[in-house]
């Protein structure tokens, strides 16, 4: 806002201040935006240098790289936070912060994993932890075993679709649906006897309702599979709102919808089959929280909720996009609520892999409906930022 | 007294043997015993007999309460080559990357030099904060009609940690067009929060042509 007199002036800057502009030229833009800047947050009407970023538990063990994070609660009401690893899968322990170097424990090893590029895909089922790889497992953990009265192998990989010939089935992406684990973009055991894996770019696969173990349809009409024929791409993501699911392909979107506990438990709608379409291009940038979830486009970056699509890139997409053509690796998108407890503040974040190994995030902040872009020289994200219990 | 009483009261004292034994599991990384529920570490028990006998009984494996959380970003450190998890701190604003904020560079008349002589800056006492202050603006030479970039800056050392908004003017003498205000923070430098900015001069008068 300008206040002027003939030849006098006062230039003000005040809140909101709403993030990147660069879809006009610097000096055309509203006064409350900026055309470039780097490691800011806005909250509360102030523009504030962002939170500190700095190591807090060590690595693991093995020193193996860790693709994912989550936290589930077991039947004896007890929570375990875990990291998923390319060797395995490890546990937070209470008293991590007593014991420098013994902050992990091994919860249980991976056995012939096929592929472990892929950040892990966790899923909470029945009070059990489940994740995919991107190999031919799906692998549980129960949080109870082994223990003082259990030697039951802590990790097992239990989707069996084939129970006459023991083929196993994981995939790159999972989620649930109608008390059904469903798998996307599958990796199946195939050719007996070399078991070698095949990838399934367009299929979908189900087990029993309320069954995470039953994926055999020969053993269960509930179990089952669909493969996406009609669709020209791949599966890139999963996401659920409310009663449906959402297929992300690259170029579309597969509505799908629970109908019945049979043979077809669940109908395909294709939002759209086009050859070019509003899908989701980066496999890992999908990430929801709650009724919200959002994902990177061809064209813009959407916000899809019970109310349908949003594009959210706005003004500052341009610049997101210019980020996402350098990357140099997947970028890895990530929605958490809040940075800790105290500290409550709806955030997507895409974290792209750049030259120089450093990281640059683009940050949504969804009250602020902002985009600021922050730069973590330090390194290379390797997986989804989450809230996690620590204590 | 009835039967079953007086058998009770017959019994004779007996001594609870408690045995507390460090778990490893395969890699050596000792796990910390858990309280009520929580039950041992990972990794096969010395003490455990084969196969579960009553579920009911089973512990879980390690575990916390899940009373208090943090983010976490799995991150790879590339000077040290190393796997860590960081988290990115809300009660602590000091940034460990250099911040720069660049402002709306300012049109007052297309064509018009302006004349900026003073920032006003008005900002939350966060802790001592080191940030420099400048003003930008492109000076067109109306003999070779040719623009150079002028420009200004300010070191500042501000703050006590006091949590108070405070205000400060900094005086800064630019010439040129489109006028363009910045910030910028050096890595480490303190924690800074801005609330509002201005700019203040006069425009030149003369004709253009």
């Amino acid at each position: 806002m300008a206040k002027q007199s003939d030849t006098y002036f006062e230039l003000t800057y005040e809140p909101p201040w709403k993030g990147i502009h660069v879809d006009l030229p610097d000096n055309k833009i509203p006064g409350n935006y900026t055309p470039s800047a780097t490691n800011w947050i806005p909250r509360s009407g102030e523009l504030r240098t962002r939170p500190r970023l700095s190591q807090l538990i060590a690595n693991l063990p093995d020193g193996s790289q860790p693709t994912g994070i989550n936290s589930f609660t077991d039947s004896n009401n007890i929570t375990h936070t875990i990291a998923v690893s390319t060797t395995g899968l490890w546990q937070l322990n209470s008293n991590w912060r007593q014991f420098k170097g013994k902050e992990w424990s091994l919860v249980g090893r991976f056995t012939n994993p096929y592929s472990v590029n892929s950040p892990a895909s966790i899923q909470v089922f029945l009070d059990q932890l489940y994740f995919v790889i991107g190999d031919f497992n799906l692998w549980n953990w129960s949080g109870l075993t082994p223990n003082s009265l259990s030697s039951l192998p802590a990790l097992t990989s239990i989707a069996k679709y084939d129970i006459a010939h023991n083929l196993l089935a994981g995939a790159v992406f999972l989620g649930e649906l109608n008390a059904q684990l469903i798998l996307l973009n599958t990796i199946e055991q195939q050719n007996i006897p070399s078991k070698a894996a095949t990838n399934f770019t367009q299929r979908i696969r189900w087990c029993a309702s309320g069954q995470p173990t039953v994926w055999d349809p020969t053993v269960n009409i509930g179990a089952g599979f669909n493969d996406e024929l009609d669709v020209p791409d791949v599966i890139t993501g999963f996401l659920t709102i409310g009663r449906n699911g959402f297929v992300f392909r690259t170029n579309g979107i597969t509505e799908m919808t629970s109908i019945s506990q049979g043979v077809l438990p669940f109908d395909f709608n294709h939002l759209w089959a086009s050859e070019r379409g509003i899908g989701n291009v980066f496999p890992f940038s999908i990430s929801g929280y709650g009724p919200v979830g959002c994902f990177v486009s061809t064209d813009d970056v959407y916000e899809l909720s019970l109310g349908g699509f949003k594009k959210i890139g706005g003004v500052a997409r341009n610049a997101i996009y210019v980020d996402l053509a350098a990357a140099i690796a997947p970028p890895i998108s990530s929605m958490f609520p809040s940075f800790s407890l105290a500290y409550p503040y709806l955030t997507y974040k895409i974290a792209i892999p750049m030259p120089g190994q450093i990281t640059k995030n683009w940050c949504y902040f969804v009250e602020a409906d902002a985009w600021f872009p922050w730069v973590e020289r330090t390194g290379i994200e390797t997986g989804k930022t989450i809230l996690v219990p620590t204590l | 007294m009835s039967k079953a009483l007086s058998n009770i009261a017959s019994l004779k004292p007996c001594k609870l043997l408690l045995e507390i034994r460090q778990i490893s599991n395969t890699d050596g990384n000792s796990i910390g015993s858990r309280g009520t529920g929580g039950g041992g570490g990972g990794g096969a028990s010395p003490l455990a007999p084969k196969g579960a006998s009553n579920l009911s009984l089973i512990t879980s494996t390690g575990g916390i309460n899940g009373t208090s959380s943090l983010l976490l970003v799995p991150i790879y450190i590339t000077h040290l080559q190393k796997f860590v998890f960081a988290s990115f701190d809300p009660t602590n604003f000091n940034c460990e990357e250099d911040c720069f904020y660049n402002f709306k560079m300012e049109d007052m008349k297309l064509g018009r030099n302006v004349d900026v002589h003073k920032v006003y800056l008005q900002y939350r006492d966060l802790g001592k904060v080191t940030f420099t202050v400048s003003v930008s603006a492109m000076l067109l030479n109306r003999k070779t009609n040719k623009s150079t970039l002028n420009n200004a800056s300010k070191d500042l050392i501000l703050g006590t940690g006091d949590g108070l908004i405070h205000s400060k003017f900094i005086d800064l003498k630019v010439q040129g067009e489109r006028p363009q205000l910045s910030i910028t923070r050096k890595a480490n430098n303190g924690p800074l929060s801005i609330i509002a900015a201005m700019l203040v001069g006069n425009m030149a008068e003369e004709e253009q042509l």
